[in-house]
């Protein structure tokens, strides 16, 4: 009624301004595949008459006269003019804009938008590029795609989450990831338990790439300021795949098979064997023995009056008194412990509607074995989407997204239990296969059963191994997590009147966790006597949002639309678990006994947690037109949560503005070269909550540390200890806010076919909320308060270019840049706040002054004017003052596509850089302490007297294991001593000499396809089978040695740049067949 | 209408928007409060990590009693350490110790418990503040452990020394009130008995005297210390342990358990002093045994060779046995504190000490269940110390010195593995003829301090400036 009544006063207010000589022109607008196209604009050029086409594709407008030309334009079509003449009915085909496919994007909050009048930056990254790149993760499939955003990654274990980043880190504790929204609905992106031991998950990872039909990446606080407290990170709006009406049923069934590889191996040396000082030894860690090739090859001379051991296969090892023979085992140990990977995929996907409702189904495994043997990880995924139109004016979509989720990870990093770890440092003439068995003290005695060997302990003598045997790691432990997960949403939609619509969204994402961590007895390091973690983790968050949207044209010139809306989230989280160390009856990995009974009850520990937070918010946003040319959008969002604990009765409101201009469409600059033109500029306020329960005092009972050593539990003495938390609560909190302002330009030349789109941003947040380290002198650790601040400022720069385009051949190129620079300015006087996780030694802190999270350690000793100072030697003192080291941002990234398509075959690729990022080798660092890494096995020839660290005098011409090398002080030898002490990781290292130019560049994919949709095929039924294969990863090119430089000891964090111990990165060949009918 | 109506709906919405997220803020996994007895437990626990955990194995190592062979610890010995270092031992004293002592005596006021209860946390502070000025010089003392203060102010090392004697004092008259007695079981090293206290009270003072040098006063406050009334070492100030992962001691838990078992080792110099078998022994002749001496079974219950070295004896009845008690203060210390400070004032009161100390040992002493047969530690006579006699054999001291050298031995022995022997290697530094003769691990200077904790650099304006290096004496030792 409402349209009629408006139409009707559009065309008498037109009919006022053209009394003479007006033409009534009708027709129908459709689309190549002559479906009608709705909603196209139909304008007058020249003026500012105009209609919009209907259900059914038609349209009818009263036109000045003959001489009038008709513009038709609608989103993914190339826009048509026409000239009236004498024609009053006009029917038209518009080809599809294959430029500007992705013309919509959607909103924080779901709504689509044409990307041209929006006055903030978002990307999209679609189905084919997600699908392209052939990982096994959504967020992997991020990398290198959108501007801005930086996805890092630790390791190549199967199912490792990554850590996603868009403009820059803004808070220095909280996390700052983006908020992920799917169809609607917040959901969970966590990476629970994430620590330097295991490369754990990130959820968003549940989510099969298969079901997604396009994610937005909305980077600025202007494009996510309607969640508030939830948008500090931006937010990657996910939609999903749906059925759409009208359809005959369509099935889709694809097959994925990946082998992976190993990408970069660590660099060591087989020239010397264990020992230390250049002599033999079996017992010392070192590497620094004599030369393996000038034994004698003879038989080892063994020790056979005493104890022995006999491993699992049978064989028996004494203990060796001198080394004779020659072997080398790296490559026989590397393939005990590491395989060829590979993933084996198979989605099936069903869609199909009628007249009034559309289904989605679909299905989907990934079963993956990793480069490490036993690690795996499957995924299982079942979706069902429906939409419904139930009435004329409601409708309803239900969406069911099921996810389970197994797999085991190998522990890694900072830990004698880890797998590089004891993989590296073994030396190379040991061979590591007999990893278990019997000792026995003497030949008359009973075996001691189920003893752990390795290269230090070889005979199983002692029950600790000093670093697990590689094979035991693999064998002997293991960290399964098994996860369910539900993601379940309504969204019912009434359309009253046409002007309006009111939108319920619930939705609910829940997700179980289930954790088995098992160490067999005689596992180095502190579960000697064996360890079982059973733990069990349910998450869920709920989340409604009520909206009522109201759109209105005042006329031809101006048009607006505002919304109001409610939102209510949930979350809660419940831990139940239970660990044992020191089982009574011997139980190993085999027997799968997961009994928390097997241990005394002193040595059992319960963990038992309840957690939840709730916020809720009112929210409004208007969007306003004029002359179709100036888009202007604002918002609002007022919040309450219950985290601010007595405070929780403020609201905190935060706003967003937005201006879009298209300056092309002034007259003036109507040209063949520029085919679109948009300035943009925008400021918002986004923050970041407390965490919860930070605003009251506790009592905690302490679990006292002896540093290095173990610790004491103050539960275990008298009747049980409770003291206050050293960490201090807060009652009055406020929230992180982050106020960004955008300014940008988006503009399009020759036809379209050039796009360049770039943007400068500058961002503050300010209230910052830490764990605030305060002088333990105060008998506190910490104080949770607003206290820090931090700015970034970046450029996002997309390039892209259709080269050449024919029926046959397609060209395109597309260049991303992406710089950031972050400072934190403000600590309130404090020097450094660490991170968590990192490495004692050197650790992620955040400085005044310097980009969050430089590396922090100790460096050399500087005098007043910058000068190194040297010993007596000659060699650079350690400073007794930590500092900063090494700063692990990168000076920019970017990225290079390019695709290639003649007929249905086509090529594309991916090529991706990230360049001036330090980072520790602090693998490197204790190999070269071990003499373990390749270049300890150096020879140099003294060419004249010279010193070593330790004062010893190397006498011209003689040649010696290690390296000349001149810190300044004149040139001196560098040999085991020095490594052993400032020279390498331990005893005393100086860290900042083992800082290095983390910088990589990499083919990150590389994609060739072929579509075959013959005749042949139809007539059997089948309308397209694509073929692909992919090489992932193929090429890495980084003066980084060891391991890829995307790693990172702290897992799925914002502390980057530390390699140590970290398990591998892979390089994959994948292959993929998709057939639909 | 509807208008109004969707108005209405959403006022009310954003108007119960408050009420909405009231009261979820409140941790349901933690109390809020707790009685006094858990805060005193706790400090008592914290007490334990100070003075038998990581600082005593730096200590031993600056003291030339343990060798690092490998990481951190290889570091330490070669005396390469930064200030994160000692982060920890910071902690424990202030956060661990000091603040909690304050919370248990406020806990206990609240509940109208003082006396015995306000004594013990005294001692339990002052202990802990007269420690860390041992070992860092100037500390706070009086803003330590306390909130208020945001930069807690530093006080002279004199100063601390004299302000921890006055709390130990005032701790012994609140003992001495007979009120007060915390609940049972809670107090975990005296179950609240204040007699035991005050004479483990008054060989603290003893013992801080000894620091500062002031002989006479130490010697004056042993006399009421540890076993002053005839009890021998029943009230030991030492730790209780169990056989649980998180309640072991901490040597055992050290030695036995942790990955850096591997990495320290006792150094030769120290386990050939008390090494009566040569084919064993690192440096045979540096054994101190003789016709009165039969080390074997102190060695026995010190030490044990493993694959990585001689290292402390985690077995039963060794000194680091799983549930073997800590020493922190004990009766063998008080007896050589007045062997000591009283040898420094005339011959034979010291002497008569150090024989009683030999008594003691004779009896099998500090030792756990020792073969009988193994010890010998027959009394001296003057002559011994006279130029040519056991325990002057070089004849190159007077027997005075001679005495306080042997004195100082049987300390730096019977002190393995506490605190204790780093603070006498740095008091008798100046006195070559008489100190335990070690010598540095590398270079030609001996350590002096630990070095302020990074974390304290990082958050407190008031800590000295410029940080004093590592080989800076503190004032006691200057």
């Amino acid at each position: 009624m409402k349209r009629l009544h408006l139409t009707v006063f559009l065309i008498l207010f037109s009919l006022g301004s053209h009394l003479f000589a007006q033409v009534a022109v009708e027709g129908k607008i459709l689309d190549k595949n002559s479906e009608p196209v709705i909603g196209a604009s139909i304008l007058e050029k020249g003026t500012s008459n105009g209609t919009v086409t209907g259900i059914n594709g038609q349209f009818s407008i009263v036109v000045s006269g003959p001489t009038a030309i008709l513009q038709i334009s609608s989103i993914g079509y190339v826009s048509k003019e026409v000239l009236v003449g004498n024609n009053t009915q006009i029917n038209l085909t518009l080809e599809d804009n294959i430029l500007q496919l992705n013309e919509v994007v959607v909103t924080a909050l779901g709504f689509e938008e044409r990307k041209d009048e929006l006055g903030y930056a978002t990307s999209n990254v679609s189905n084919e590029a997600i699908k392209g790149a052939a990982e096994t993760s959504v967020i992997n499939s991020l990398s290198g795609k959108s501007a801005g955003v930086r996805i890092s990654r630790n390791s190549g274990d199967p199912g490792a989450g990554a850590y996603m980043q868009i403009r820059g880190v803004s808070s220095i504790d909280r996390n700052s990831q983006p908020l992920i929204i799917l169809d609607g609905i917040p959901i969970s992106n966590d990476s629970r338990g994430n620590n330097n031991n295991f490369a754990v998950q990130s959820r968003l990872n549940d989510i099969n790439p298969n079901d997604i039909e396009d994610i937005s990446v909305l980077k600025g606080a202007s494009a996510a300021a309607l969640w508030g407290t939830q948008a500090l990170g931006g937010v990657i709006y996910i939609t999903t795949k749906s059925g759409k009406r009208n359809q005959k049923m369509q099935v889709t069934y694809n097959t994925t098979y990946s082998v992976d590889q190993i990408n970069v191996k660590y660099p060591v040396q087989s020239t010397f064997g264990q020992g230390t000082n250049g002599n033999y030894s079996n017992t010392t860690p070192y590497s620094w023995g004599d030369r393996i090739s000038d034994r004698s090859g003879e038989a080892d001379v063994l020790n056979t009056s005493g104890g022995f051991f006999v491993d699992q296969n049978g064989q028996t090892h004494y203990p060796i008194i001198s080394k004779n023979q020659r072997d080398n085992f790296d490559e026989s140990n590397f393939d005990q412990v590491f395989q060829t990977g590979q993933f084996f995929e198979n989605n099936l996907s069903v869609q199909s509607g009628n007249e009034n409702s559309s289904v989605y189904f679909s299905l989907g495994d990934i079963n993956q074995k990793g480069i490490i043997k036993t690690s795996d990880y499957r995924r299982s995924t079942a979706a069902l989407k429906t939409n419904s139109r139930l009435s004329k004016i409601v409708e309803l979509g239900t969406s069911v997204k099921y996810t389970k989720t197994s797999s085991n990870a190998i522990r890694r990093s900072v830990s004698n239990n880890g797998f590089y770890l004891g993989f590296l440092r073994n030396p190379a003439d040991f061979d590591v296969s007999g990893y278990r068995g019997d000792y026995y003290p003497s030949s008359t005695a009973a075996a001691i059963p189920n003893r752990q060997r390795s290269y230090r302990n070889p005979i199983g003598s002692s029950t600790n191994a000093g670093f697990n045997n590689p094979i035991w790691t693999i064998r002997e432990q293991e960290n399964q997590v098994v996860v369910d997960r539900i993601i379940a949403s309504m969204n019912l939609t009434v359309k009253p009147t046409t002007w309006l619509d009111l939108i319920a969204r619930i939705g609910i994402d829940k997700f179980g966790e289930r954790g088995n961590e098992f160490y067999t007895p005689g596992a180095a390091a502190g579960f000697v006597g064996g360890r079982l973690v059973k733990e069990y983790a349910s998450n869920s968050v709920f989340n409604m949002d009520y909206i009522a949207k109201a759109k209105k044209a005042f006329n031809s010139n101006f048009d607006g639309d505002v919304l109001v809306g409610f939102n209510f989230n949930h979350r809660e989280r419940i831990v139940e678990g239970t660990a044992i160390q020191n089982f009574l009856i011997f139980t190993d990995l085999n027997d799968g006994i997961l009994d928390v009974d097997n241990a005394l009850p002193e040595n059992r520990e319960a963990t038992s947690t309840f957690g939840s937070e709730r916020t809720v918010a009112g929210y409004t946003a208007a969007n306003f037109s004029a002359y179709n040319q100036v888009f202007i959008n604002a918002t609002l969002r007022a919040e309450w949560a219950s985290t601010f604990g007595l405070r929780s009765d403020n609201a905190f409101l935060f706003p967003s503005t937005s201006v879009a201009w298209q300056f092309s469409k002034l007259p003036q600059l109507q040209s063949n070269l520029l085919s679109f033109g948009k300035l943009r500029v925008s400021y918002a306020e986004v923050g970041v909550q407390p965490s919860r329960y930070n605003t009251f005092p506790e009592y905690v009972t302490p679990n006292y540390s002896d540093q290095l050593g173990g610790s004491l539990n103050a539960g275990l003495f008298g009747l049980g200890g409770f003291v206050p938390s050293t960490n201090l609560g807060n009652p009055s909190l406020n929230p992180e806010r982050k106020r960004e302002i955008e300014i940008g330009t988006d503009l399009r030349f020759f036809e379209d076919k050039l796009s360049l789109s770039g943007t400068y941003y500058f961002n503050r947040t300010t209230d910052i909320l830490l764990d605030f380290p305060i002088a333990n002198s105060r008998g506190y650790n910490q104080l949770y308060s607003n206290a820090a601040s931090m700015e970034n400022r970046g450029l996002e720069l997309e390039l892209g270019y259709n080269i050449y385009r024919n029926n046959d051949w397609n060209i395109d190129a597309k260049l991303l840049y992406f710089q950031n620079r972050n400072e934190v300015t403000d600590l309130v006087g404090l020097e450094s706040v660490e991170l968590a996780t990192g490495l004692s030694g050197v650790n992620n802190r955040a400085v005044v002054g310097q980009q969050h999270g430089i590396l922090w350690g100790p460096r050399t000793l500087r005098d007043d004017q910058g000068n190194i100072v040297f010993d007596q030697n000659g060699f650079p003192v350690r400073d007794d003052v930590e500092g900063v080291i090494g700063d692990p941002n990168p000076d920019f990234q970017a990225s290079a596509i390019g695709s290639v398509s003649y007929k249905n075959l086509s090529l594309s690729f991916l090529f991706e850089t990230f360049q001036g990022a330090d980072i520790f080798a602090g693998t490197k660092s204790v190999l070269v302490d071990y003499g373990r890494w390749g270049s300890t096995a150096n020879e140099v020839t003294a060419s004249q007297n010279l010193l070593t660290y330790g004062g010893n005098v190397i006498p011209a011409g003689t040649t010696f294991r290690g390296e000349i090398k001149n810190f300044g002080a004149g040139p001196v030898a560098l040999t085991q001593d020095w490594y052993n002490g400032p020279g390498a990781f331990f005893g005393g290292g100086n860290h900042e000499l083992f800082i290095e130019d983390g910088s990589w560049t990499r083919l990150r994919e590389l994609t060739l396809s072929y579509d075959l949709n013959s005749d042949w095929l139809k007539n059997r039924g089948f309308s397209n089978l694509q073929m692909s294969a992919t090489g992932r990863n193929l090429f890495l090119w980084t003066e980084f040695e060891g391991n890829d430089p995307d790693t990172n000891v702290s897992g799925v964090s914002a502390s980057r740049g530390i390699d140590y111990f970290n398990n591998p990165s892979t390089r994959s060949y994948v292959f993929s067949l998709t057939l639909t009918f | 209408m509807k208008k109004l109506i969707l108005i209405a709906i959403f006022s009310t919405l954003i108007f119960g928007c408050a009420d909405l997220v009231d009261d979820l803020n409140q941790n349901p996994n933690n109390p809020t409060s707790a009685p006094y007895q858990f805060a005193l437990t706790t400090t008592q626990v914290a007490n334990i990590i100070l003075h038998t955990g990581e600082p005593t194995r730096k200590a031993g190592i600056f003291a030339g009693q343990y060798t690092g062979i490998e990481r951190q610890q290889l570091g330490y010995s070669n005396y390469d350490l930064v200030s994160s270092d000692f982060n920890s031992h910071w902690n424990t004293v202030y956060s661990g110790i000091v603040r909690n002592a304050l919370v248990t005596q406020e806990l206990a006021a609240e509940q109208g418990i003082e006396g015995i209860t306000a004594g013990i946390t005294q001692i339990l502070r002052a202990f802990a503040l007269g420690t860390a000025a041992s070992l860092w010089g100037d500390v706070p003392f009086d803003e330590g452990g306390k909130l208020e203060f945001e930069n807690p102010a530093y006080e002279d090392q004199l100063t601390v020394y004299a302000k921890a004697q006055s709390l130990l004092d005032d701790a012994i008259a609140n003992l001495a009130s007979n009120s007060g007695r915390p609940l049972a079981m809670t107090d975990i090293y005296f179950n609240g008995n204040p007699s035991s206290w005050i004479q483990v009270a008054y060989t603290i003072k003893a013992r801080f005297y000894m620091h500062t040098k002031n002989y006479p006063a130490a010697y004056t406050a042993a006399q009421s210390g540890i076993g002053s009334d005839g009890s021998g070492a029943t009230n030991n100030f030492s730790s209780p342990h169990g056989t649980a992962l998180d309640n072991a001691n901490l040597n055992y838990q050290f030695f036995e358990i942790a990955a850096r078992k591997s990495d320290l080792i006792t150094s030769d110099f120290f386990a050939s002093i008390i090494d009566p078998n040569p084919s064993r022994s690192p440096i045979p002749s540096n054994y101190r045994g003789h016709a009165k001496t039969n080390e074997t079974a102190r060695y026995d219950y010190l030490l044990q060779t493993t694959d990585i070295g001689i290292q402390p004896n985690t077995k039963n009845n060794g000194i680091a046995q799983i549930d073997g008690p800590g020493a922190m203060v004990t009766y063998a210390e008080n007896l050589l504190i007045l062997a000591e400070a009283g040898a420094r004032a005339e011959f034979n009161i010291g002497l008569d000490h150090l024989n009683q100390f030999r008594a003691y040992m004779s009896n099998g002493g500090y030792l756990s269940s020792p073969n009988m047969a193994n010890l010998l530690y027959l009394p001296f006579e003057a002559s011994d110390f006279n130029a040519g006699g056991i325990e002057n054999l070089d004849g190159n001291l007077s027997p005075s010195q001679a005495l306080l050298r042997e004195i100082l031995e049987e300390r730096y022995v019977t002190f393995f593995g506490q605190l204790e022997v780093f603070n006498d290697a740095r008091r008798t530094l100046g006195e070559p003829n008489i100190r335990v003769p070690f010598v540095p691990n590398t270079g030609s200077e001996y350590p002096q301090r630990f070095l302020y904790a990074q974390s304290e650099l990082d958050a407190n304006s008031s800590t000295p400036k410029p940080i004093p290096g590592f080989f800076q004496k503190t004032p006691v030792n200057q």
